[in-house]
């Protein structure tokens, strides 16, 4: 069969939003008559999940495996306040089940180690093979230990990332319950582009909501790699009017930076000198997961490049990428985001199966942060692709109003909530 | 034989016809799958939120244009209805109306 690929490109720039639509020459393939073809998802998190659900909705002929390697999803999403100690893991851990009851997903729990995109199979570490005729990737992302002096696998046993949801979640939690009062806990944020821009932040005021109530005297100290962050504004004067004095941000150029870890000293290494901790929460730099580096996805700076439209793959044809593990111009790296793209790379697959040209794509994003249990921010988006990639339409979006009165604070605290359960369901059930 | 894929650079195959004047507009069902994050699978939403479903196509276009212009204060809907033109906001209502 021949492998060559023929893509068009049409497209349009009106109304402040350009559209493209791609065609696909080649993918007209003997699945398309009648039976309606096999699609393989690597990774049941927000994008995969939803990938899987929806691609099932649009097309019930399809055949849909999703391989996971967790048991469970434990969503970053809501860890925050898993450390501000309003929510326990319990509360943020969900099955997958529902995904294989209500929609036919044929859930594998396993790792995806290889794929091989010229006979189109996914290997598993059990070795088991699975054929497709398209893969979609969501891996999220992985940490690149090592990027930072000092900041290994062994070290994150000691100063947590918890930068993925779980056992990481816990032991930052317990290390903040130990520490006495008084103490100094030390967060430091990684350079763009990382999961989740607001995160840092967000888990700076859940920290700091844990010490008000609990350890007053203690303070809570960001070393940024960065010069300025997502929602800056808001979370400050959210900081001012909740935390007055507790949580302090240093940029990048001011000693934020981090050249060191000694984890075993709890002390991280700065341009301006070292600063210790009595708890030290270490973000460091990402990468996209590694069966997307592995399966030569991502592009030497560890992320992948897709097509706006399709989400398929620049790099291998065939395979879809979604979610934190991708470039996606203007789009964040969000459980939001992850969710959005999904719903649109599962259509175009469906389409692709279908010999037909991918749909043109609307995007969106919402950001919801806590800067204390009734005083919610948020950011949102909506995006559309164009010829230089995904781009946000003008003159919509943003964020939160700088000066708002409590009850819309309160307001957008209780979307928060509502935000995660939908998304939860949206994406698992 | 089984190999991990090795990075292939495709040719450049984007054949860009700069200034081609006919494409897709966005289909309604495509701007409707973001509503279905928060206001649930299918406009039926599970945390509260408004329901997508069984509302009038007019209803539902009047509250959008009414974010869209402020004319209605919400707290992130007004954000988000800018994102669509009022064609789209349109097509978007008659779209959910039909959601059972
Ligand atoms: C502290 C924190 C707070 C956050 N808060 C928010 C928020 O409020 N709102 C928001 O929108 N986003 C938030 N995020 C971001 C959000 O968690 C991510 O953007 C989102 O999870 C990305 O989804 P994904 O599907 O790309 O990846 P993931 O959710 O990481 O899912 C990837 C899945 O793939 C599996 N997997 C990976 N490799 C393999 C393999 N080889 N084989 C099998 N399975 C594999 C993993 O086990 C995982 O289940 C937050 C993140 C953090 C860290």
């Amino acid at each position: 069969m021949s492998r060559s690929r023929e893509t068009r490109r049409k497209f349009l720039i009106g109304a402040g939003a350009a559209l493209g639509t791609l065609a696909y020459g080649r993918f007209a393939p003997a699945i398309a008559q009648g039976a309606a073809g096999r699609i393989v998802v690597i990774g049941g998190g927000f994008g995969g999940a939803t990938a899987a659900k929806y691609a099932r909705l649009l097309n019930p002929g399809l055949d849909v495996t999703l391989v996971e390697r967790d048991p469970s999803y434990v969503t970053c999403p809501f860890s925050n306040m898993v450390l501000g100690g309003t929510r326990t893991l319990a509360d943020i851990t969900h099955e997958r089940s529902g995904l294989a009851r209500n929609h036919g997903v044929k859930l594998v729990q396993g790792e995806a180690v290889g794929i091989d995109a010229g006979s189109r199979q996914v290997r598993l570490a059990s070795g088991q093979t699975l054929p497709y005729d398209r893969l979609l990737v969501a891996p999220g992302i992985d940490i690149r230990f090592g990027a930072v002096e000092g900041y290994d696998e062994a070290a994150a046993e000691l100063v947590p990332h918890a930068w993925k949801a779980g056992p990481q979640t816990t032991l930052l939690r317990r290390q903040l319950e130990a520490m006495e009062d008084g103490g100094t806990v030390i967060i430091a944020a990684p350079a763009n582009p990382f999961r989740c821009p607001p995160g840092p932040y967000e888990r700076a005021s859940m920290i700091a909501h844990y010490l008000k109530t609990h350890k007053p005297r203690s303070k809570v100290l960001i070393l940024d790699a960065k010069e300025n962050f997502s929602k800056q504004g808001l979370f400050q004067g959210g900081w001012e009017a909740e935390y007055p004095g507790m949580i302090e941000w240093v940029s990048g150029s001011a000693g934020g930076k981090v050249s060191r870890v000694d984890a075993r000293n709890r002390t991280l290494a700065t341009e301006f000198g070292a600063q210790k901790g009595a708890v030290v929460n270490f973000i460091p730099p990402q990468q996209a997961g590694r069966i997307a580096i592995a399966a030569g996805l991502a592009d030497d700076k560890g992320w992948c490049p897709v097509d706006p439209v399709s989400f398929e793959s620049k790099q291998v044809p065939g395979v879809h990428v979604i979610g934190d593990a991708i470039y996606a111009g203007a789009m964040p790296k969000s459980g939001t985001a992850a969710n959005s793209q999904a719903k649109i790379a599962a259509a175009a697959m469906v389409n692709l199966l279908g010999g037909k040209a991918a749909d043109a794509p609307m995007l969106a994003n919402t950001c919801y942060s806590l800067v204390s249990p009734d005083y919610g921010i948020s950011v949102t988006g909506i995006y559309v692709a164009t010829a230089e990639g995904i781009k946000e339409v003008p003159n919509s979006g943003g964020v939160s109003p700088a000066r708002a009165a409590a009850a819309i604070r309160k307001q957008e605290a209780v979307y928060t909530d509502a935000w995660y359960k939908g998304i939860v369901a949206d994406s698992l059930a | 034989m089984w190999t991990y894929i090795k990075p292939t650079a495709l040719a450049a195959c984007l054949i860009l016809s700069a200034g081609a004047a006919a494409a897709d507009a966005i289909k309604p069902e495509t701007m409707a799958r973001n509503c279905f994050t928060c206001h649930g699978t299918g406009g039926h939403p599970v945390n509260g939120l408004a329901p997508l479903v069984g509302i009038d196509a007019k209803a539902i276009e009047t509250s959008m244009i009414d974010f869209r212009s402020d004319r209605r204060q919400a707290t992130i809907m007004n954000r988000i209805a800018r994102g669509l033109s009022e064609a789209e906001i349109a097509a978007l209502a008659q779209y959910l109306s039909t959601l059972k």
